[in-house]
């Protein structure tokens, strides 16, 4: 407060009258301003440590939607693969079928030259499913941008770890690579069939060993398929937890940046009924002097 | 005493009534006008004239008089408002650029850097997803181009408001030069007029205004002179002296604007008032902001083109042995010439100086193909080891190499290298020499020069692209610099804006006291209106009085018994 001696002039009560309404006028700007825009923090000085926060939550957000992206990725490459791998065990399910009737020491050789045809399309059917392709890309041929295997059966991929970030530092492989799969050159699914296709046709007593081949092959393709199934368990789990972190974060920066309206909104009123208050006390103060009651 | 002296008692009266009058006048004529102060009159009585040694008078008074014109001004408030002046100036500079600094980022946002540096980041991933797909390579570097653009576009700015601000300055400092002139030829006035007797306060007031503009605009301090001047400081060095003014120019000649006494050539130290904001602003505020700016762009360049212009590879330990192999080739490209074949006999390194054999056998093969001083070679791995070789052009050198077809000496001597889909590596993402000019390199001429996989990884490897996508987590990348960086100038900026409000507030106080002592009260003015015009009543009646009283003398005296 102002001493008792203290003089006041016209002069000096006008200016710290409109200073005091210009500074609550501000202050109303400045909560108009952030309820209009949603924001709290308009620029950094409003709350650095704000800011800070809002900065790296956006930075997360923006990693964790490219994760989700990462994950619909490596979720649609490992389901081709698990779609495909079904028909691989399916096809070679028939063909073992076939195998095992061909064995019996009934037929004669027009079935048994018609079994091996319908296995030689089986072996055909299986290439095709090698080639299997996501986004015009063959999901068993590796880093390659060819088919997987030519007609012959032979391998034209390179076979690589394919992987996919589906979290911060953490990588998934999404790709099975067609020799790993399918066996090594030479001693691969596809030259099986046709050995069992000749067999069948030429040399039946071969049969059994090319069973034992077809089955090893098989047990290495389920194999191969429960590791896809796991892997899509995996990234089924992550992508829960990715949504999850989604709104978490997207849940923290409102809490940070957004205003809080209620709160703001009664703020206003209490600012507004402040100034108009002082608008009103104002304009009945300054207008009184002396020179109004001299006659 | 002379019959007539109450006359002269009573026009003495009038005369007084009537100057106090239209002092008050004054008063209210200027209850509004800046840096006016209050004036009184000083009334004294006139004492009677001590009499000679015959004379008959009694000693009584012989009226009134004004004996001065009193202006109501404290010389230290004004010394105070004087530094308060400055110092709020300063900061308010300050806070300004400061201010401008915040709207520029426009973090945090969607349209900032921050913004920028995220989706190229993301942009890495989708290649990575899809490294065969031409649009998001091109997605990728528009993206790339958008950071760039973004990044030159802030530090743009920051030129351009250093540009303003030495324009600014240069008005102050010209504003300043012909005040302190006015302040000289005010002083010289207020002397001359007080030499004669005669008022000058509306001419000090004048000049006190003047004066404490100059702190203001330059944080000068007044010193009360002599026979009512002021002189005028500038750190110690008289700016205004009597009727003496001094003139500085702003030299921009050097990396640092500074302020020069025009005469002497001689620096002046400006540290407050518009002017010492403004070379703040100008010498430490703006160029720091600047050089925080470049060191984010050329983060941002090295961690990039360290992951996409890497040359080189590792030769697993069991694979040292490569004396079966044959030659091992590569071929190399200085600067965008042609691509020269780099040829090494295959020799067993996997020996102690395994290495240093290699790195020399390197080194003359790569001399050979390019010249001398192009290129250096390392190579590193004791016995046992595996053998990591690496290839760095020259500083401001571009190094492109290729794999020889059906030759695997790059894919094992090179094989990490990041090469494009055509498989050629070495290529730099972004150039830059600070934040002004980063851009994607000229290496890149095509979307497919973008290295997403390794040499030995395959037409669609994208793991290269993984590694660069994942400098988005990087504790200690660009975007932890810029983050650090914003928070900083938030720190700096609402540090900044609490000084001033409080120095605001110092200044209001200091202003306040002196409005207190020198602001005209009307209410004060009226009460004294009313005295006075009283005061001119009663005189004049008195006067009335003494006529009287003499027209009964003289004309009604002696007539008894007419």
């Amino acid at each position: 407060m102002v001493s008792a001696d203290y003089r006041v002039t016209q002069a000096s009560m006008a200016r710290k009258v409109t200073t005091n309404l210009q500074r609550s006028l501000q202050k109303l700007e400045q909560l108009q301003d952030q309820i209009s825009s949603n924001r709290q923090i308009r620029r950094p000085s409003d709350s650095p440590v704000g800011t800070v926060a809002a900065l790296q939550l956006r930075a997360d957000l923006g990693r964790n939607e490219q994760i989700a992206r990462n994950l619909d990725d490596a979720t649609a490459w490992l389901a081709s693969a698990d779609d495909a791998l079904m028909s691989v065990v399916e096809q070679i399910t028939r063909a073992r079928d076939l195998t095992i009737q061909a064995q019996n020491g009934a037929l004669g050789q027009p079935e048994r030259d018609a079994i091996a045809t319908e296995i030689d399309n089986i072996r055909e059917g299986l290439i095709g499913l090698a080639n299997t392709r996501y986004l015009d890309r063959s999901i068993f041929a590796g880093t390659v941008d060819t088919a997987a295997y030519d007609t012959a059966g032979n391998y034209l991929g390179q076979s690589a770890a394919i992987e996919r970030t589906i979290a911060p530092g953490v990588r998934v492989q999404i790709n099975l690579n067609g020799d790993e799969l399918f066996g090594p050159a030479g001693g691969d699914l596809f030259t099986t069939l046709t050995d069992l296709a000749n067999a069948i046709r030429t040399n039946p007593a071969a049969i059994d060993a090319e069973l034992l081949d077809l089955d090893a092959g098989t047990n290495v393709i389920q194999q191969r398929q429960a590791e896809v199934g796991a892997r899509l368990k995996r990234i089924f789990t992550m992508q829960d937890r990715n949504s999850a972190g989604a709104i978490t974060l997207k849940q923290s920066l409102s809490q940070v940046e957004d205003v809080d309206l209620p709160q703001a909104i009664m703020e206003m009123r209490i600012r507004e009924t402040a100034y108009n208050a002082a608008l009103a006390t104002t304009a009945m103060v300054i207008q009184p002097s002396l020179v109004d009651f001299l006659r | 005493m002379s019959d007539f002296a109450g006359l002269r008692i009573a026009l003495s009266s009038l005369y007084a009534q009537r100057r106090a009058m239209e002092i008050t006048g004054h008063n209210v004529s200027n209850a509004n006008t800046e840096g006016y102060s209050r004036q009184r009159v000083d009334l004294q009585a006139i004492p009677g004239a001590t009499g000679g040694l015959f004379a008959t008078w009694d000693g009584g008074g012989q009226g009134v008089r004004v004996a001065q014109f009193v202006r109501y001004r404290d010389a230290f408030l004004e010394i105070r408002a004087a530094l308060e002046h400055g110092a709020e100036a300063h900061l308010s500079q300050v806070r300004a650029a400061l201010d401008q600094l915040e709207w520029l980022f426009d973090e945090p946002g969607d349209l900032g850097i921050q913004r920028g540096m995220s989706e190229l980041w993301s942009g890495f991933d989708d290649v990575a997803n899809r490294p065969g797909d031409n649009a998001a390579r091109q997605q990728l570097l528009e993206r790339a181009e958008t950071l760039a653009t973004t990044v030159n576009h802030a530090a743009k700015q920051v030129v351009s408001f250093r540009d303003t601000a030495i324009e600014r300055l240069s008005a102050t400092v010209a504003e300043v030069n012909t005040m302190s002139a006015d302040v000289a030829q005010l002083n010289e006035a207020i002397k001359r007029s007080l030499n004669v007797g005669d008022n000058a306060n509306d001419l000090l007031d004048q000049r006190d205004l003047l004066a404490e503009r100059l702190a203001t605009r330059i944080g000068a301090t007044i010193h009360p002179g002599e026979d009512g001047a002021v002189n005028v400081f500038l750190n110690g060095t008289a700016l205004v002296s009597e009727n003496l003014a001094e003139s500085l120019e702003v030299d921009t000649t050097g990396p640092s604007v500074a302020i020069r006494w025009a005469n002497a050539n001689f620096p002046a130290t400006v540290t407050s008032g518009d002017a010492g904001g403004l070379l703040e602003v100008i010498n430490v505020k703006l160029p720091g902001h600047l050089a925080d700016l470049d060191t984010i762009a050329l983060k941002l360049r090295d961690d990039v083109n360290a992951l996409h212009s890497g040359v080189g590879g590792s030769l697993a330990a069991a694979d040292r042995d490569q004396s079966a192999a044959g030659a091992l080739q590569f071929e190399v490209a200085l600067d965008g010439g042609a691509m020269a074949l780099v040829s090494v006999a295959g020799a067993d390194w996997s020996g102690a100086g395994g290495a240093a054999a290699l790195q020399a056998a390197l080194q003359a093969a790569v001399d050979g193909a390019i010249g001398a001083g192009n290129a250096t070679v390392t190579v590193a791995g004791a016995a046992g080891q595996p053998l990591v070789v690496s290839l760095a052009p020259a500083v401001g050198s571009t190094l492109l190499t290729q794999a020889v077809a059906g030759n695997s000496g790059f894919a094992t001597l090179l094989g990490t290298t990041a090469v494009g889909r055509d498989g050629i590596g070495g290529r730099r993402f972004f150039e830059a020499t600070g934040a002004l000019d980063l851009g994607v390199s000229s290496d890149i001429t095509d979307a497919s020069h973008i290295a997403a996989g390794r040499a030995a990884g395959g037409p669609l490897d994208g793991s290269l692209a993984l590694d660069l996508a994942e400098l988005a987590t990087s504790t200690s990348g660009a975007d932890a610099l810029y983050r650090a960086y914003i928070v900083a100038l938030g720190v700096d900026s609402q540090a900044t804006q609490q000084r001033h409000d409080i120095q605001n507030e110092t200044m209001t106080q200091v202003d306040n006291s002196r409005s207190a002592l020198a602001g005209v009260n009307i209410d004060e003015e009226m009460v004294n209106m009313v005295q006075y015009q009283h005061a001119y009543d009663a005189a004049a009646r008195f006067m009335t009085s003494v006529d009287e009283m003499l027209d009964t003398l003289i004309n009604n005296t002696g007539i008894v018994g007419r």
